[in-house]
């Protein structure tokens, strides 16, 4: 019991001695622990691979850590370390996410690299580009560019009703899937896409239609993203119609709720085996 | 277990809990950090308690511009109609409001005149300038400027800031229109246009944020920002080009003079996936970047700044700042979920 005694009597004298000025002064200013890391900057050559591309993250912040995963994950600190230039030369989902021991974790960020497609000569745009954002016309889809996140950088064509185009492959080939890049801007009323359907021929005639799934895409207000649709297909073909339409209808939270939005697309990929 | 070993230990459980206050005291697990923001000799903690107020009867919307009157005040602009002016004291309480006029409440300066002092407010939905009295007694307004042959009709006009000479005459950025800088005598009536939308030197994409630079007493110029190029450019008060101050990566809303250094708040970071991505920005005497709380650091490489962003999420999209004598940063911000400014206490 004594022993107990000594050891409250040293507890308590060492209590006397905690800055109280410092607790104090700290009370209304914002912690740095309540606050999150900004995402990393990433900065790629190109996202279409034909050959290899040169990758580098960046957050220019003393003492933070960049970390990335290439299956899809969420990056950790257990996670590969980002130290130098990355060269990538094969199609691979990048994600990275930066740490800070006085602050919450980043978000990820996530950068996708796909295949260079095949090489489309003939691409006929059927329904009306809009004079505001035509892009390039009709080479815009199947230049084997990705646009940015600037919808004005000329590799976008941006409509405000269903686009429709057709392909001519003028032979057959085995298409085995397709990827559909288009960009979410939810303040300057870019959404995702809202149903396609895509019409394979055979012989140049009849037309057959394919049933295409797309998940529910979750956004929320202040949404930037590149966004891909990957659809898959392994069907003999030689001529393609594809029918995209804009989201009809705006979200009751957004200040356009109601009108139709804003579709912006980038990049038709077209994979085969050979490509 | 015995009765004095269980006596011995419910004895030291209890103690254990009735010293752990004092413990936890003495050793300090408290890990607190206050945030510091900001490089070199500006650096600030940050309040986001000051100046809030009961949504319900003082509510805001986007706060666009935010100044000091001779009083010490702090003046705010809303565009919510129900107060588009709201005065605080420094420390953060309300002295009064008014204003239900004003739905495209953008721009506000201060202008002193014998001693009283006029606000001058831009409305780009009402395609107005209008000066009033501090309690908002208005005393002018101003449409668009239809002699001077650069617009088809008023819709044109979409006024984003004002700065005032000590004659009286003034200048308006049309930011949102079509890019011209006006020129007035303090009657109101149109001395000069220049500018106008475009990306030759003495022009502007975005002329959102205007101010009478007179540090160098004998040879005052006007700085005007063209937010979307990320550009500070200098102009002779004929609306002469001089030169222009890259800062890339970082949209500039209005230059605001303080002693003999340049404030910004910056709306976002170019080129980031996240859409608020704010900061502001300090500019010493010679016009190089210093600090920018809540970004990067200012690196010259070669004379040439480094490309600018968000480091850590704490602005959304700051739209003004106003500095007091003690050198603290009020931070008005656009498009943040209807909140009340930010102060930075400088360290």
């Amino acid at each position: 019991m004594r022993v107990l005694i000594v050891i409250i009597g040293v507890v308590f004298f060492y209590s006397c001695n905690t800055d109280k000025k410092d607790s104090l002064a700290s009370k209304s200013f914002v912690q740095a622990k309540e606050i999150q890391l900004a995402n990393p900057k990433i900065e790629v050559d190109h996202v279409i691979i034909d050959g290899s591309s040169l990758m580098t993250a960046s957050l220019r912040l003393d003492n933070a850590d960049i970390f990335y995963t290439v299956d899809g994950s969420e990056p950790t600190q257990e996670s590969k370390q980002y130290k130098e230039t990355i060269v990538v030369s094969t199609p691979e989902k990048y994600t990275f996410r930066a740490f800070h021991e006085d602050f919450k974790p980043s978000e990820t960020e996530t950068v996708i690299f796909y295949k260079k497609g095949i090489d489309v000569d003939r691409l006929s745009i059927i329904s009306t580009l809009n004079e505001q954002y035509p892009g390039q016309g009709t080479r815009t889809l199947v230049n084997h560019k990705k646009g940015s996140l600037n919808f004005r950088d000329g590799q976008w064509i941006g409509v405000t009703e269903p686009f429709i185009a057709e392909i001519d492959f003028k032979k057959n080939i085995v298409l085995e899937s397709l990827d559909i890049g288009y960009l979410v801007n939810t303040d300057a009323w870019i959404f995702p896409i809202e149903d396609i359907t895509i019409k394979i021929s055979t012989d140049g005639g009849g037309f057959e239609s394919l049933s295409v799934d797309i998940s529910d895409n979750k956004i929320t207000q202040g949404s930037i993203s590149l966004e891909n649709i990957h659809i898959p297909v392994l069907k003999e073909l030689n001529k393609i119609r594809i029918e995209i339409s804009n989201t009809s209808s705006i979200p009751e939270w957004h200040q356009g709720r109601d009108n139709p939005a804003w579709l912006f697309m980038d990049e038709w990929i077209f994979n085969t085996k050979n490509n | 277990m015995n009765r004095r070993n269980f006596l011995h230990k419910s004895v030291c459980v209890s103690a254990g809990m009735l010293t752990l206050p004092m413990y936890s005291g003495a050793y300090r697990f408290d890990t607190s950090k206050d945030l510091i923001i900001g490089h070199n000799t500006h650096q600030y903690k940050v309040d986001m308690s000051w100046g809030n107020l009961n949504a319900s009867e003082v509510p805001v919307n986007d706060c666009h511009e935010i100044i000091q009157d001779s009083k010490g005040r702090i003046v705010l602009l809303t565009n919510h109609i129900k107060n588009n002016i709201i005065i605080y004291d420094k420390s953060g309480k309300l002295i009064e409001t008014w204003g239900t006029d004003y739905p495209g409440a953008h721009g506000l300066t201060l202008s002193v005149e014998n001693g009283e002092d006029f606000l001058f407010i831009t409305d780009y939905e009402r395609h107005q300038v209008i000066k009033t009295t501090i309690d908002g007694k208005v005393v002018m307004t101003l449409d668009y400027p239809a002699d001077s042959g650069k617009y088809k009709n008023k819709g044109e006009f979409k006024p984003t800031e004002t700065t005032v000479l000590e004659n009286g005459d003034f200048y308006v950025a049309d930011g949102y229109g079509n890019q011209f800088i006006s020129h007035y005598n303090h009657k109101g009536e149109l001395l000069n246009v220049f500018g106008g939308k475009g990306t030759e030197n003495d022009q502007f994409l975005n002329a959102h944020g205007i101010c009478l630079d007179q540090r160098d007493k004998d040879n005052p110029v006007l700085l005007i920002t063209a937010r979307e190029q990320n550009v500070l450019k200098r102009f002779s008060l004929q609306g002469e080009f001089l030169s222009s101050i890259a800062v890339p990566g970082a949209l500039i809303c209005r230059p605001v003079i303080h002693k003999d250094e340049i404030y910004f708040a910056v709306l976002k970071s170019k080129g980031s996936t996240h859409d608020a991505s704010g900061f502001l920005l300090i500019m010493n005497n010679k016009n190089e970047v210093v600090s920018c709380p809540g970004a990067t650091k200012p690196i010259y490489k070669n004379d040439k700044l480094s490309e600018l962003y968000q480091t850590i999420k704490l602005f959304q999209h700051p739209h003004d700042v106003c500095i007091d004598e003690d050198d603290n940063v009020y931070v008005a911000q656009w498009n943040s979920g209807q909140t009340y400014p930010i102060k930075l206490t400088r360290i």
